[in-house]
């Protein structure tokens, strides 16, 4: 081992601890890098393996003349795979102990074995032609409600018709359980898919069955130009819509959320190396000045300033080695963990989580290179260094000046302990600048994860509690009626109930085509809130339906309901909703527009303190009722699904904070290192070690103070930037922060750097005054 | 003070480094006793323990063994806090390399100390004292060496110790600067009645002492009273 390289080892274990603390933050960035795209690649590979083995439709037509689309896209080059079949949400029942649970489910037209959505049976067996009432249900439904083979499902078709369960399986359509696109965050208590013989759909579908063709494009076809053949086919055979498959609703879900891994994939890695960048930055440059005369000599015995500059890059490569390659192997860890904690708790089987040997490989050269980046600046000086200047051993010195608070009249006056604490934060304006910004990531990183989390609850709170007011939707076998009505209020618990339709439409405008939900509501309802009233005659539309249907107030668009002709009708407005891009009007207008389509329900509020399931019981055994929804059962259902996300975003948190901790603890312990000779002259003198490690901590508070009000306006931006990319027509995020967020995230910040008061404190104590003021030895 | 009071008292003060094979004694059992306003020089070659005996009546470094007496504190068994306290109010330093800090002008560094010992601050009469009355506002890096060290002379006098240590307060300075700062200390010991122990390995620095103890291989090798000291002035080194 060469002298020089001798020397980097033991300057390395010398100041171990705050390499230590330089390579942990790298290896957090390249942890949370190779964490967050594997899962992300994971799951991209889990959903494409799972598609391709069930054969997931790659696009699904709706109404029309599907016998004729079929033979059309059968038609096609390549010979695509094509079924038709039929599918229609009715009323299910389900016993299980002494409840009886009433919801809103979906019956799917199935054959036996199925060349598009094929089912991937987990418990009993598929449908069989041989017991043509037997009937297999979709997993989510079946674990909700703990049905097993052989139990049964009573399902409404005229009368309560009891079918029996004969399998259990997974459907590429509902790996994400949701009815439609407008409806993703269905409970399972509300919504459950049966698989059934198309014979038995057609007949439990009575006049209202929705007709499908389901298609997949041959292998290696091009899918965009495919997609737009079957669009022809099916417009020219009156189909009232076209869903591609990244229209699907569960597929769009399951995309959206592994595109949020992919943001976390740049994102957070970028802050994380950074910082850890700045970090090291500021240690090295100390470690540069330190070692002033060291490099005065070497120059001055002919040492070549590229071998100096070389040596002093390594200590930034050290630290980027030793990080990137522990942050490598713990990214794999947690990508294995993410994946598997993901699918799971989404009941995803078939997940795929491959070794991906590039993104240790990239981990660990992007996370060196961030290293020997920050060194790059030391490194430098380091070899520019006057050999004749740095052999006198002093550090020349910037020239000191007052602070500017103190030139703030009333200001100058300050203690002279408070005025060196102000101008010790411009003694060192590079160093104070780096670690203003590892402050200010910090506060990026967690107030953008701190916002995401304040954005979700408020967001739902908005929506189930101050947009949707009701809390439970009856739907009914025919429209309500007075006396119905009446027993509803009747029922204890129940403060106000209100009728209400609603229809499955597509709503279009030249050539742009959305499908989603009519609701009709009484023209002056207390169920609903609305920016405006209701209109009648015209429709208040989700204001993202404005950008993608290409309309504004006051225009015309096209309504059609299966089996209607299109119907056009003004655009009385727009309503800014965070979840879905419904259309609204009043009751009277939506009868009209769905004729024998609409789905007729009761409204229902609740007393502040019912018994929720007492009042549940008592409504769906009333005559009439024949499904139940509970809108805050679906909010608990939310909650549960954003599980994952919190956990997620906890670990950012927890990131963010070590984040925090590393480079606060880096600068105090330069900015201790730098001072000795000051700090030791001062304890000789006899000031108090108490008082000394309060002049240190009020400089990072003043730092950190200092550096706080860049960081919430950063943290802010990043946070609505993310927020914003989860907006799609299904989604409407703004970022919104509780009021006390930002207060918290500021204590927390100042707290760690008061907390930094002890190692400060212990460092004074432990000087060796006597040596260093003799010395000047740092 | 009554020049009668002893300052410093030190019997068979012993300091040992280290500990077996690497153990260094650099301090082999002294005894000596400073009279109240004595100005004493600590002659001695590098190694022979004058620092570290001038460290252990500050109070910064402790005797591993003997008892130290300083200013009427029995410094033996004291803890950190105690030994802090002690500093703080019985004795100054003066450092070779000045040791100001470089974001306080000369005013503020004297005034800083007052602060820390909790002391009125009569810093601007103290720089005026030692000189630099026209140099209050300065920062350390606009000033000369001399002028630096007048400055840590003012500094340590801010909290009007008993004792002033001074460990080689020339060593970093030229003639004439060197002469100045000995003026200010002898003027300080003078004047106002200080005890003033002065480090160095310069024999000339010796000639301006009330008193010389030399110090060799960790033990005292001699001490002279000086009948008829020079002036720093007439000092040439």
């Amino acid at each position: 081992m060469s002298l020089l390289a001798r020397k980097l080892v033991r300057d390395t274990r010398r100041q171990w601890v705050q390499f230590a603390a330089v390579a942990l933050t790298l290896a957090l960035g390249v942890a949370v890098f190779g964490a967050a795209y594997d899962s992300y690649d994971n799951l991209k590979s889990s959903y494409a393996h799972i598609y391709d083995r069930l054969r997931f439709a790659d696009v699904t037509v709706t109404g029309g003349d599907t016998a004729a689309i079929a033979a059309g896209v059968r038609g096609l080059a390549g010979g695509p795979a094509v079924e038709t079949r039929v599918q229609a949400d009715i009323p299910f029942r389900v016993r299980r102990g002494g409840e009886v649970h009433t919801l809103l489910g979906r019956v799917v037209g199935q054959p036996p074995a199925p060349r598009v959505d094929a089912l991937l049976i987990q418990r009993g067996r598929g449908l069989d032609p041989a017991r043509p009432a037997g009937v297999v249900i979709e997993r989510h439904m079946a674990d909700h409600f703990h049905l097993a083979v052989g139990d049964t499902v009573e399902v409404f078709a005229a009368t309560w018709r009891t079918l029996t369960v004969e399998g259990i399986a997974v459907s590429p359509e509902y790996l994400w359980p949701a009815r439609d696109r407008q409806d993703l965050l269905t409970s399972p208590d509300d919504f459950g898919v049966v698989f059934a013989d198309e014979g038995l759909v057609a007949d439990l579908a009575g006049s209202s069955p929705a007709h499908q063709v389901v298609v997949r494009a041959p292998r290696g076809a091009d899918v965009a130009a495919f997609e737009r053949q079957v669009h022809t086919i099916a417009a020219a055979n009156d189909a009232a819509d076209v869903m591609t498959q990244a229209e699907q609703p569960s597929n769009a879900a399951l995309q959206q959320d592994v595109a949020g891994f992919g943001q976390l994939a740049v994102l957070f890695p970028v802050l994380f190396l950074v910082a850890a960048a700045l970090a090291a930055y500021v240690l090295l440059g100390r470690l540069v000045r330190t070692q002033r005369g060291q490099i005065g000599m070497l120059r001055a015995n002919g040492y070549p300033r590229r071998r100096l500059l070389r040596h002093y890059l390594a200590y930034g490569a050290i630290a980027g080695v030793a990080g990137s390659i522990a942050g490598a192997v713990g990214g794999l860890g947690l990508a294995l963990w993410l994946t598997s904690t993901y699918t799971s708790s989404l009941g995803i089987p078939l997940a795929v989580a491959h070794f991906h040997p590039l993104t240790p490989v990239i981990g660990v050269v992007v996370g060196t290179v961030a290293g020997a980046l920050a060194a790059f600046g030391p490194a430098r000086t380091a070899s520019r260094v006057a050999p004749a200047e740095a052999m006198r051993g002093v550090v020349p010195l910037g020239v000191a000046h007052r602070s500017v608070v103190e030139r703030v009249p009333g200001l100058r006056g300050l203690p002279v302990r408070t005025r060196l604490a102000l101008r010790n934060l411009g003694r060192s304006p590079r160093r104070a600048v780096s670690t203003g910004a590892g402050v200010a990531l910090a506060a990026v990183l967690v107030l953008s994860s701190l916002g995401m989390l304040d954005t979700v609850t408020l967001v739902m709170n908005d929506q189930f509690h101050h947009i949707q007011r009701q809390d439970a939707q009856l739907y009914l076998a025919s429209p309500a009626d007075a006396n119905l009505q009446a027993a509803v209020r009747a029922v204890p618990g129940v403060a106000a109930e209100e009728p209400a339709i609603e229809a499955p439409v597509v709503i279009s405008n030249g050539g742009r085509r959305y499908q989603t939900a009519l609701t009709g509501f009484a023209p002056n309802t207390a169920m609903h809130r609305f920016d405006a009233a209701l209109p009648d005659g015209g429709l208040l539309l989700g204001d993202a339906l404005g950008s993608i249907l290409h309309v504004g107030a006051g225009q015309t668009v096209d309504v059609a309901v299966d089996g209607n002709p299109p119907a056009p009708v003004r655009v009385a407005g727009f309503v800014h909703e965070p979840i879905g891009s419904l259309a609204y009007t009043t009751i009277a207008h939506a009868q009209q527009l769905a004729g024998g389509n609409a789905l007729p329900s009761l409204l229902v509020r609740y007393d502040a303190h019912a018994d929720r399931t007492a009042v549940r019981t008592a409504l769906v055994d009333l005559p009439g009722v024949v499904a139940f929804r509970d809108v805050r059962g679906s909010e608990e259902t939310v909650r549960q699904l954003l599980g994952l996300f919190y956990a997620i975003v906890g670990v950012m948190l927890l990131f963010g904070s070590i984040l925090a901790v590393v480079v606060l603890f880096n600068t105090l312990s330069v900015n201790l290192s730098e001072r000795t000779v000051e700090l030791a002259t001062l304890r000789a003198a006899g000031g108090r070690v108490a008082t000394l490690a309060r002049m240190m901590t009020g400089e990072n508070l003043l730092l950190v103070a200092a550096a706080i009000p860049a960081g919430l306006v950063a943290g802010w931006l990043t946070g609505r930037w993310l927020m914003s990319s989860f907006n799609s027509d299904l989604y409407h995020f703004t970022l919104r922060l509780r009021p006390t967020t930002p207060l918290l995230l500021v204590a927390a910040l100042l707290a760690i750097a008061l907390l930094m008061h002890i190692p400060s404190r212990r460092s004074i104590r432990r000087l060796d005054v006597a040596r260093v003021v003799r010395e000047r030895a740092l | 003070m009554t020049g009668l009071e002893l300052a410093v008292e030190l019997v068979g003060v012993r300091r040992r480094y280290g500990e077996g094979a690497v153990a260094v004694d650099a301090l082999r059992g002294v005894d000596l006793s400073i009279r109240s306003g004595e100005f004493v020089v600590l002659l001695g070659p590098s190694g022979s323990g004058k620092t570290t005996l001038l460290n252990i009546v500050g109070g910064i470094d402790s005797a591993t063994d003997g008892t130290v007496r300083v200013a009427g504190h029995d410094l033996a068994g004291l803890d950190a806090d105690a030994l802090a306290e002690f500093r703080r109010t019985c004795v100054g330093f003066v450092f070779q390399f000045f040791n100001l800090i470089p974001t306080l002008t000369a005013r503020e560094n004297v005034a800083l100390i007052a602060e820390l010992v909790e002391r009125s601050d009569r810093s601007a009469d103290l720089l005026r004292a030692v000189g630099l009355g026209d140099r209050l506002d300065h920062f350390p890096a606009a000033l000369s060496g001399g002028e630096q060290q007048r400055v840590a002379v003012a500094r340590a006098l801010a909290k009007e110790p008993q004792v002033l240590l001074c460990d080689e307060p020339t060593g970093a300075l030229d003639l004439d600067t060197g002469r100045q700062v000995l003026s200010l200390l002898r003027h300080v010991n003078r004047e106002e009645g200080r005890t003033v122990i002065v480090v160095t390995h310069n024999q000339v620095i010796a000639r301006m002492a009330d008193r010389v103890v030399r110090l060799h291989g960790g033990s005292i090798s001699g001490d002279e009273a000086i009948i008829d000291p020079l002036g720093a002035e007439a000092l040439e080194w």
